[in-house]
């Protein structure tokens, strides 16, 4: 699943370390969800999108995933 | 916390209390006895030692600090890795059973061989258990 969150940061100019603090996660997590690597709960979804001031959809761009 | 250090510390004591009896108790008590009181002393010693030192640890820590550390012991990325690879070295462990089953079999050891079953058979009735659990959590 992919994501618009490094944008938005870039965008708003917040760094890893600030979006984490804000949702409660580690900066890890931030570089694992811009990267691809990890997909975002429901819970940490709609925090991360309510942080931008945006809905999930406008954040997280959901594709069925090809097997 | 105290409350977690002051039972570290009573384990410690313990630890230290069942090595003192096996070395003393040495040739008095069956060689059997006196492993497991040593075993036991030095699994108390692991785990009551490394309380006390992780206790000490964040005892000095700054409110920031220790924020950090509770975000990520919270962290869903940090407990989904938990929990993957707790799953994965359940699987390891149950193939290296199953390894151990064969070779007890085919070495004959009669003790060992329903040990590692009833062990493997455990394993199995734990796993059924809490799928039950989890079907009825989620």
């Amino acid at each position: 699943m992919e994501n618009r969150i490094a944008a938005l940061r870039k965008e708003r100019r917040v760094s890893q370390a600030e979006l984490a603090d804000a949702v409660s996660v580690t900066r890890q997590t931030i570089i694992s969800l811009e990267n691809g690597r990890y997909n975002a709960s429901l819970l940490l979804a709609h925090r991360i999108a309510a942080y931008f001031g945006l809905t999930i959809e406008d954040v997280f761009l959901f594709e069925e995933e090809q097997t | 916390m105290k409350k977690k250090q002051i039972f570290a510390a009573l384990g410690l004591v313990l630890a230290l209390g069942l090595w003192l009896a096996a070395f003393f108790l040495d040739g008095r008590i069956p060689d059997s006895v006196g492993g497991a009181l040593f075993g036991l002393g030095g699994a108390l010693l692991g785990v009551c030692g490394a309380a006390l030192i992780g206790g000490s640890i964040e005892g000095r820590m700054t409110p920031e600090e220790r924020r950090e550390l509770e975000v990520g012991e919270q962290d869903e990325r940090n407990a989904a890795i938990r929990d993957r690879a707790a799953l994965k070295s359940w699987y390891w462990t149950l193939y290296l059973l199953w390894g151990l089953f064969f070779l007890t079999l085919i070495l004959e050891r009669g003790p060992f061989f329903v040990l590692v079953t009833i062990t493997i058979v455990l394993h199995c009735v734990f796993y059924l258990i809490n799928l039950g659990r989890m079907a009825r959590e989620m």
